[in-house]
């Protein structure tokens, strides 16, 4: 009897603290375990910040979709950099991925697009030719500092997403 | 009269010593609120077409009809959960509806971290709930041990009884754990600079709800010195989102603004927390220790609260009952004994 109530509290114990030893060594987090990465990151006057922005096209005429996320737009975008886009580290503490790939994220771009571009056609007739993703750089006050850019788009005719970015080493 | 007060000083001795009781009453009415508040029909139908790339490891873990109940079936689990929040307060088969009380709120606030928004509030206290369904001494303030007392004649349902303490170290483990984190978090992503009070000055000035309107309330963080050959998705090296600063009181944000803009009180303030939360383990050295830092942690969010309107009310209350609230009314009753004993020889002298 003793034995087995020994063994238990290890069990319980192991089983309670190692997801959180786990996400701690690694710098991950998966609700409820978290590495609490919350203000963590470094911000003063030269940090880099940006603000990202959907739009539609079709027959050359944009559409700002910033109204048609179907949440707020911090979710949106949280969600949309935390387990889509995902961060330029392999490893980030937004979600809880451990590896990251070209081929991982375009597959996570296409489904994310795939299903977003079904709810713009489902719930607001909307269709588009392609959709872009741009961002510009702000001050902390949200100052432009430098317009809107292109980061890529979904072509709806393949369903895939297209980067602007051409890396020089590739 | 004596004898009442000192079986009065009896029961509340008796109830302070099992804290872990204290949490499971209170805590589950806490948590069990917000999952509720989170349990609407269009926020869980939303998820599962939607989200494929959001799930945590415990909705991975689950069943796919989990996802797809139907509007009557969602408003059965919402109405039974009320049940299972009222049952795991009183203890009424406690450790099962603690159990059950911790996978909703796994399951929703899941979806919450998949819909892009990661409650930190309630990431430690759902973990307690867990922890307290498998510890012992979470029961002994519970309809279910008096029952078990009346079941098994026990004479007296007062005796005090000690528990095994792993399971009160084990709840504080995890308290400690999440604090120390936060604190490896900032030396880990922000570098030893971040006590030089930039970053909390940005968050104490932050207005997020300001930006909304414009679509502009959440920014993203590129790092410039990152190589270029790790840079494969943009030339701008996106590495973290920002969070929000919630207050919208005019005059605690001016406080937060006075804060932010004294350089040598917000690097302080920065370096205070950051040593704060790396020091979390002394809660095991001892009593004293242990009340210190958590009176401290509680000031803490206090004051966050205050200037940020983030409450992390939950981590409040747990900080409050892992206190050694023995040990303070020991010691004030002990305090009371004496001059109490004082009086006496000044009056028979």
């Amino acid at each position: 009897m003793n034995l087995l109530k020994k063994w238990y509290k290890h069990l319980i114990v192991f089983v309670v603290l190692a997801p959180n030893l786990f996400v701690v060594a690694f710098g991950i987090e998966s609700f409820p375990f978290t590495c609490a990465p919350m203000f963590g990151h470094y911000i003063d006057n030269n940090t880099n910040l940006y603000i990202f922005k959907f739009e539609g096209v079709r027959k050359g005429i944009k559409t700002d979709l910033s109204n048609y996320y179907n949440k707020p737009e911090d979710c949106f975008i949280r969600h949309f950099f935390s387990k889509v886009y995902g961060s330029a580290e392999a490893i980030s503490p937004f979600t809880h991925k451990l590896t990251e790939s070209p081929e991982a994220f375009n597959q996570r771009m296409n489904a994310f697009f795939e299903d977003y571009t079904a709810f713009l056609k489902k719930e607001h007739q909307m269709t588009f030719d392609r959709i872009d993703i741009s961002v510009k750089s702000v001050d902390q006050n949200r100052n432009v500092l430098m317009d809107y850019k292109i980061l890529g788009s979904f072509i709806s005719s393949n369903s895939s997403y297209v980067s602007v970015y051409k890396p020089k080493n590739k | 009269m004596v004898a009442l007060t000192n079986k009065l000083i009896q029961l509340i001795r008796y109830v302070l010593s099992y804290p872990l009781s204290l949490i499971r009453i209170t805590l589950p009415v806490f948590i069990g609120k917000k999952v509720y508040g989170s349990s609407s029909y269009e926020f869980y139908l939303e998820f599962n077409s939607s989200y494929i790339n959001g799930k945590t490891w415990f909705l991975e873990m689950l069943p796919d009809f989990v996802f797809n109940l139907d509007y009557s079936q969602f408003i059965f689990f919402k109405y039974f959960l009320i049940i299972v929040i009222l049952c795991s307060s009183i203890g009424l088969l406690g450790r099962l509806n603690l159990l059950i009380l911790a996978g909703y709120s796994y399951l929703l606030f899941g979806i919450g971290e998949g819909y892009g928004i990661f409650d930190h509030h309630t990431s430690l206290p759902a973990q307690v709930l867990f922890a307290l369904a498998l510890v012992p001494g979470s029961m002994k303030l519970s309809v279910d041990n008096i029952l078990v007392t009346f079941i098994r004649k026990r004479k007296n349902l007062f005796s005090y009884n000690p528990t095994p303490k792993w399971g009160f170290n084990l709840v504080l483990a995890l308290v400690a754990v999440t604090y120390f984190t936060a604190g490896l978090s900032k030396i880990r992503y922000g570098g030893l600079k971040w006590m030089d009070g930039s970053t909390l000055s940005f968050y104490l000035k932050e207005r997020t709800d300001n930006y909304a309107k414009q679509g502009e309330a959440q920014l993203v963080i590129g790092d410039a010195t990152m190589p270029s050959n790790k840079k494969w998705k943009d030339p701008f090296g996106f590495v973290a989102h920002t969070y929000g600063n919630y207050q919208t009181v005019k005059s605690k944000n001016a406080m937060a603004d006075y804060v932010a803009n004294n350089g040598f009180l917000v690097a302080l303030l920065s370096i205070g927390s950051l040593l704060f939360e790396l020091l979390a383990f002394i809660v095991f050295i001892n009593s004293r220790y242990r009340n210190m830092f958590l009176i401290t942690a509680i000031l803490f969010h206090l004051s966050i609260g205050e200037l940020m309107g983030i409450s992390f009310r939950q981590y409040r209350l747990i900080c409050l009952f892992l206190i050694d609230w023995k040990l303070i009314f020991d010691t004030v009753i002990g305090i009371a004994q004496q001059k109490k004993l004082k009086l006496i020889r000044v009056r028979s002298n």
